[in-house]
């Protein structure tokens, strides 16, 4: 014990001498204000004054993760698009500034010093150089099957029918005291197409990126509690009941062939579509063809699955307090829903007037599977045709509108960034 | 609101949904030709056969409703399994000797 005590001893002494020297020659530092420094720098120090907005976004992201979680609304875009806005509203962290990006612009000099920029300003560079929407386009070209859109053509009509909830929208935007470039991006919101209007808006109106990203997926989670009503009401009990011939099995080299066509004709036409179209064809071409298999499933798996971490982080990102809390996102939620709804009628109705003219009737309930939202509201139009015929299946037919939705806005998107860009 | 110019919006609108319709028409014309032009140039060895075979299978009858319905009562007639009793019993050998199972002719025999 002696021995243990001496030696302990010994190393104080020791360990004494050692910094004797060094604080001699020390700066003296005032611990208060080291303190004072250290507790002002605090998140929870930041929040109250002109940060208590945070607070609100902080819970609103909260209730979006619990949509997200335990309500199961469209989970694998709506997690990180929450995360992404929790982290960007957490005062002092310094994760996004919207600064950096201001005017539609990206201020490149403030790139410069990497302690200024966090992280999420490096991960919305793809957002705004329009890289994640076209990436995401190409693993849904490799996921989706054109088949029941090659069997019967027409669908394509129902597909344009369901974009009418786009340009109508695009006027009440307007009425409702948006500019031009955002009543575009606001009415894109009816395509139901995530990556179209997160691709538009990313162009036309990136201040209002995170209400746009989060009311286009929201209202595509709830695709099943606004069309239903809406389909129930436009058409009779008997035409629900409407029975379809079974589609034709489509061969292999026209399946082939049909990206290959879409991409020269639709880009020679409207080349500011070129991109989404193309990327969608390419994946498409991939999964049809046969031979790079590999590549087919790394762009409907990993590839997609990366990329739709980063733009749901940095989508979520961009809906801080300033850009969120305000009417603006108030109006862009309500114009979202009448998009929906009336790109839901369109279908219908232009359903209900072609079986005026054909032989073969078609169920006017796939018209609503025009708003693109794949496959979600192609197994809408399954639903409610079952309930009225529990024998009817409608699902492949209803996915041949569903894909030319698909199309359908990113056509429209083309002619609004043609127009507008 | 009178500040908008409403022209250019209506232009915007109807040049859109016009353009979306006609971009999508042509494409519905397009699948058609180029199934025709693939189908075309495929059936035409085989048209003649296809006559022949109309007078007994059309596209109408059986409708794929009836060819179901008919599938599962063939499967139902061929291939039905017979009923049995689901009792397993150990039934008792009567004659528990047989040289077929006497261990003495499988063991070496040592003379000595």
């Amino acid at each position: 014990m002696r021995q243990i005590t001496k030696y302990l001893l010994g190393m104080a002494a020791f360990i004494g001498l050692f910094f004797v020297p060094f604080a001699a020659g020390a700066e003296e530092i005032d611990l208060a204000e080291k303190m004072t420094k250290f507790v002002n720098d605090t998140g929870f120090a930041k929040i109250g004054g002109e940060n208590w907005t945070c607070i609100i976004m902080i819970l609103l992201s909260c209730v979006l993760l619990y949509l997200a979680i335990v309500k199961k609304f469209e989970p694998l875009l709506l997690l990180p698009i929450a995360f992404g806005m929790l982290l960007s509203n957490l005062p002092g962290a310094g994760m996004f500034h919207a600064e950096f990006f201001e005017g539609g612009q990206v201020h490149w000099e403030s790139f410069r010093n990497a302690s200024n920029a966090g992280i999420l300003d490096y991960l919305y560079l793809g957002v705004k150089a329009g890289l994640y929407p076209c990436i995401i386009f190409i693993g849904v070209g490799a996921m989706t099957d054109f088949g029941p859109l090659l069997a019967n053509p027409k669908s394509f009509l129902l597909g344009a029918a369901a974009q009418i909830g786009i340009f109508v929208t695009f006027l009440g935007a307007l009425a409702l005291g948006f500019t031009f470039p955002q009543a575009s991006s606001i009415g894109i919101i009816g395509g139901a197409d995530g990556p179209t209007a997160i691709y538009l808006t990313s162009k036309l109106a990136p201040e209002l990126l995170g209400p746009i990203a989060i009311a286009a997926y929201s209202y595509m989670a709830l695709v099943p509690v606004i069309q239903p009503p809406i389909m129930r009401a436009l058409t009779t009990k008997k035409e629900r009941e409407i029975v379809m011939t079974q589609l034709r099995k489509v061969s292999k080299t026209e399946k082939i062939i049909f990206p290959i066509v879409v991409t020269i004709f639709v880009s020679l036409l409207l080349p500011s579509a070129a991109s989404l179209i193309g990327c969608l064809m390419l994946g498409n071409l991939m999964r049809e063809c046969g031979v790079v298999d590999r590549l087919s499933k790394t762009v409907q798996n990993e590839l997609m699955n990366i990329t739709v971490i980063f733009l749901g982080i940095s989508v979520g990102a961009t809906a801080t307090a300033d850009a969120f809390l305000n009417f603006q996102t108030l109006g862009i939620l309500c114009l979202g829903v009448i998009a929906f709804g009336l790109g839901t009628a369109g279908g219908v109705l232009l359903a209900k007037f072609m079986n005026l003219f054909m032989k073969n009737k078609i169920n006017p309930l796939i018209g609503s599977a025009g708003v693109s939202a794949v496959p979600m509201a192609a197994r809408v139009s399954q639903n409610v045709g079952q309930e009225a015929n529990p024998s009817n299946f409608l699902l492949m037919h209803a996915m041949g509108p569903n894909v030319a939705g698909v199309i359908g806005s990113a056509v429209a998107a083309g002619i609004l960034l043609s127009f507008m860009g | 609101m009178l500040a908008i110019n409403w022209g250019f919006a209506l232009l915007v609108t109807v040049v859109g949904m016009v353009v979306v319709f006609l971009l999508l028409i042509v494409l519905i014309w397009i699948i058609n030709l180029q199934t025709s032009i693939i189908h075309g140039s495929k059936k035409s060895p085989k048209r003649v056969e296809a006559k022949v075979d109309s007078a007994v299978t059309t596209e109408e009858h059986p409708t794929p409703h009836e060819q179901a319905a008919i599938a599962m009562a063939m499967h139902l007639y061929f291939d039905a399994h017979d009923e049995e009793p689901h009792v397993i019993t150990i039934q008792e050998v009567a004659r528990r000797y047989s040289p077929w199972s006497s261990k003495i002719y499988s063991m070496r025999n040592f003379t000595k």
